[in-house]
């Protein structure tokens, strides 16, 4: 079964390119425009990997990850941070990665495939 | 064209005419129409006819030209010995041919006088120290200065200050309000550190008024604060007036004699008010002369004193050191090679050399006279205004190389500098020359090593 | 809450975190914002002269020149300020810390904002390494409201408070801390940690506790906290308690990561600093420096008026 991954970023066009990206190379994917959209897509989905950006309109990156932390079922999601703010590489320390936009989508890919196959 | 609109005789003393000067960037336009100002030779000589009286007279005439003057001089020393920087040279060439032509002199002349007045000499008066008739050029130029004004030579700078003391009281735009404010804010601040400390404003009947330099409550609150926590400390009865605080005069420097009446004036009316036992006037050196020495004589005090007995700041810091008001922390003690900078107006002027070296031998252990000291040290090389006018940095810098190289040596690594001017340029010549030194006002330096009176210590948490 | 921000910058790079911050507050919470900017530092004596806070170099002041730092700062904040109407440009010349303080108690401002540099070859550093002692420490020590830091560019990705730690030494002035953080998170439905670190750092000078000790000494702050603070939060119960032992500093620092806390909320020392003392010198400044998310120096309770 095809791994599945949650594109969470506010700018649409990031969300297309990566949509394209990861089913051109074999995943599955789903996605949401902020945090608090992004849990109710989580919920529904139960993807294999996050990939998160941080400033988003409603409800930030961190946020959503704190709150991802608290779900029993979710908390172990693997994710990788993508942002062009600086210093955001700490702001989720716990992430599998950290990626400056823009970004080199091969890196991309073989960390996600060396995350979840 | 007789007058401009930012160059004229006449004297700023109203709000517009101060904002239009002051919006002149580095006074372009002021200096442009000062070339094309006219001199009023008839108004120059009834002014001179006036007040050219028997004393500078006599100076002028009996000048034996012996050249004493010369390495009195910080300017001819600086300048390599030039012999137009000879103090007797100087005025000769300015006051001296003035009075000669019966005030029928031109443009070009009156802005040599003016060039000649404010760049190469800052009225230490050390020459008149050294000459063997007393002739004081300083206090010739401070003359010139005066008449110069009256025709509007005046750097722009100055004319600037002398509209500040006329329009505010005081050097800077600071406003009654302004001043009570900061001084309420200064009390709420340092409050926690030092419980108890009031900054008592038009208090009657009190042991001192003390008395300020507008830049403090406008840039360095800090100092007033600190001024207010040292008489706390040592437990003085003071007070600041609400009115007539601002002892500084920028109209001393630039020449107008009105201004200056007024400025003291309005000092003067504040002690009438609150009859202090006597006034206590900040670091500043200027201040001191303008208030206490010239002050009255400007006035019309017979006396020739100011209305109450009035001190320098070092004079009140002696005092309380030597009486034990103000007891220093023997392991504060200043431990480094420590300097004085003795200023002219205080010192030269003043005649209160021994004053520092009291307070030097009870807060310092390594301290290193300059050399020359007391009242032969020289002048800072900021004097006169100086400091602040644009139009001569580049002579005011080469001034500096005198001082600088007194300072350097004496070895010192900190130098004590009880003086807004000094200070200034003490802190330029270390930009300019890198000597690697610091250097300091007393308050800030008393405040680390005073012990703090049980009685007043802060409660613990 | 916060009705008027001041936003303290030296409008260089260096302060680009804390503008975020600033703006992105001003936004969530519409509040007026000052983007608060002090240029020169004057001479003691009377002249026109400044000294460049950025440059360190020595200008005229006047109208000219503070025209053109106004302009430049518009340019630097223009998206945000076009965003957020509530917002001005102030500049003028000064003291940093004095001005900073002078219009704070002059407009009654409820939280100052500032960014903590630290590297000297950062623009905009000059006035922080003035004589006079970091413009920083001058600030947090006398303010009368709250002062808001961003140290590093991570705490400025934050977004918004939700998770607070509010970290004690049970000094008078964390009490005034304390409100602090109780109003904010009870205002904005935030979690709220009331967590204190037991200091075993005399280890370093040879003095090793027993662990027993140790527990002994948490248990018993545990019980202060108790007794201090807990019976202030009326009706409020989303908040968690906890103590941990090692050095303070690395401690908060720790546990606010681990807890992704969006806001630490502490008490600045009052007394003043001697002047030996290092920049880095307390437990806040290293706090400071090293957190994940902004920390509110806190001192005095003028502000935070009872809820």
């Amino acid at each position: 079964m095809a791994k599945k991954i949650l594109i969470v970023d506010d700018d649409p066009n990031i969300v297309t390119y990566l949509e394209d990206f990861f089913s051109d190379n074999g995943y599955e994917t789903c996605s949401a425009s902020d945090g608090s959209e992004a849990m109710i897509v989580l919920k529904k989905e139960k993807p294999d990997l996050i990939t998160l950006d941080l400033e988003m309109p409603e409800e930030w990156g961190p946020r959503f990850y704190r709150k991802l932390m608290k779900e029993e079922e979710f908390r172990k999601t693997p994710v990788i941070v993508i942002t062009g703010l600086t210093g955001g590489k700490y702001a989720i320390h716990k992430a599998v990665a950290s990626i400056t936009k823009p970004f080199d989508r091969d890196k991309l890919l073989k960390i996600v495939k060396d995350t979840i196959g | 064209m007789p007058e401009g609109i930012f160059c004229n005789k006449k004297a700023i003393d109203t709000r517009e005419q101060l904002n239009v000067v002051l919006g002149d960037t580095g006074g372009k336009q002021y200096y442009e129409e000062m070339n094309h100002l006219d001199v009023d030779k008839d108004a120059l000589w009834a002014t001179i006819q006036k007040t050219f009286k028997s004393r500078l007279k006599t100076w002028l005439e009996i000048c034996a030209h012996c050249g004493l003057c010369a390495e009195s001089c910080y300017y001819y020393l600086a300048n390599n010995r030039d012999p137009k920087q000879v103090p007797s040279y100087k005025i000769q060439t300015t006051l001296g041919n003035l009075i000669k032509r019966k005030g029928d002199v031109d443009n070009t002349f009156m802005q040599m006088c003016m060039d000649t007045a404010f760049s190469k000499c800052s009225c230490c008066t050390r020459c008149g120290v050294y000459c063997p008739f007393g002739i004081d050029m300083g206090i010739m130029f401070g003359y010139l200065r005066g008449l110069l004004f009256s025709q509007g030579f005046t750097p722009w700078e100055m004319k600037i200050g002398s509209g500040m003391h006329r329009i505010y009281k005081a050097q800077m735009d600071v406003t009654t309000e302004d001043w009570v404010d900061t001084c309420e804010w200064m009390e709420e601040e340092w409050e926690d550190d030092y419980p108890g400390l009031k900054i008592p404003i038009d208090k009657e009947n009190a042991n001192i008024m003390y008395t300020l330099n507008a830049r403090e409550p406008k840039h360095y609150p800090q100092d007033i604060a600190e001024a207010a926590v040292l008489f706390h400390l040592a437990g003085e009865n003071w007070t600041v007036p609400s009115e007539g605080w601002e002892e500084t005069s920028l109209a001393m420097f630039a020449g107008d004699w009105q201004a200056c009446k007024m400025q003291v004036e309005n000092v003067y009316a504040a002690m009438e008010r609150l009859k202090p036992k006597r006034m206590v006037v900040t670091e500043c050196g200027h201040a001191y002369r303008a208030t206490v020495i010239e002050g009255p004589y400007w006035a019309g005090l017979k006396t020739g004193k100011p209305p109450v007995e009035s001190l320098h700041y070092v004079e009140w810091v002696a005092e309380a050191l030597r009486t034990g008001k103000l007891k220093i922390d023997p392991a504060k003690k200043i431990k480094e090679p420590v300097t004085y900078q003795d200023s002219c107006n205080y010192v030269r002027n003043g005649g209160l050399a021994d004053i520092p070296r009291e307070i030097m031998s009870y807060i310092a252990e390594d301290f290193r006279e300059m050399t020359p000291n007391r009242e032969h040290n020289f002048c800072c090389g900021g004097g006169g205004g100086l400091n602040g006018i644009g139009r001569y940095r580049e002579q005011r810098n080469i001034g500096f190389k005198v001082k600088r190289d007194q300072i350097l040596a004496t070895g010192a690594k900190l130098v004590v500098s009880p003086c807004h001017n000094c200070w200034d340029a003490i802190r330029d010549m270390e930009e300019i020359y890198h000597l690697g030194i610091k250097w300091t006002f007393l308050k800030p330096l008393l405040i680390d090593m005073v012990q703090i009176p049980e009685h007043l210590k802060p409660k613990e948490e | 809450m916060f009705k008027r921000i001041l936003f303290a910058t030296t409008a260089s790079p260096s302060c680009d975190n804390a503008a975020r911050v600033a703006f992105d507050m001003a936004k969530r919470y519409g509040s007026e914002l000052i983007v608060f900017h002090v240029l020169g530092i004057p001479s003691r004596g009377f002249s026109r002269f400044v000294t460049d806070v950025r440059t360190g170099e020595i200008v005229t002041f006047d109208d000219d020149y503070l025209g053109w730092v106004k302009e430049e700062m518009k340019n630097t904040y223009a998206i945000q300020l076009d965003m957020h109407q509530k917002s001005r440009i102030e500049a003028l010349p000064g003291v940093p810390h004095t001005e900073i303080l002078r219009a704070a108690r002059k407009r009654d401002v409820d939280l100052i904002i500032m960014g903590s540099t630290t590297r000297e070859e950062d623009d905009g550093t000059y006035t922080y390494r003035s004589a006079t002692g970091s413009t920083l420490q001058d600030v947090t020590k006398a303010a009368r409201c709250p002062v808001l830091i961003i140290g590093r560019p991570v705490a400025s990705v934050w977004g918004g408070f939700s998770n607070i730690v509010f970290g004690t030494d049970f000094s008078r002035s964390a009490d005034s801390a304390f409100l602090f953080a109780y109003k904010v998170a009870k205002t904005f439905g935030c979690t709220l940690h009331l967590f204190h670190a037991y200091d075993i750092s005399a280890i370093h000078s040879g003095k090793i506790m027993e662990q027993d000790e140790i527990e002994d000494n948490m248990i018993e702050a545990r019980e202060k906290i108790r007794k201090m603070y807990i019976p202030r939060l009326k009706g409020f119960d989303n908040y968690e308690i906890e103590i941990w032992e090692g050095i303070p500093y690395v401690e908060i620092v720790k546990f606010a990561r681990e807890n992704y806390a969006d806001l630490i909320v502490m008490a600045h020392h009052t007394r003043k600093p001697s002047s030996e003392k290092t920049l880095l010198g307390s437990t806040v400044e290293q706090v400071v420096l090293r957190a994940t998310c902004p920390v509110a120096s806190v001192n005095r309770p003028d502000k935070i008026k009872d809820i």
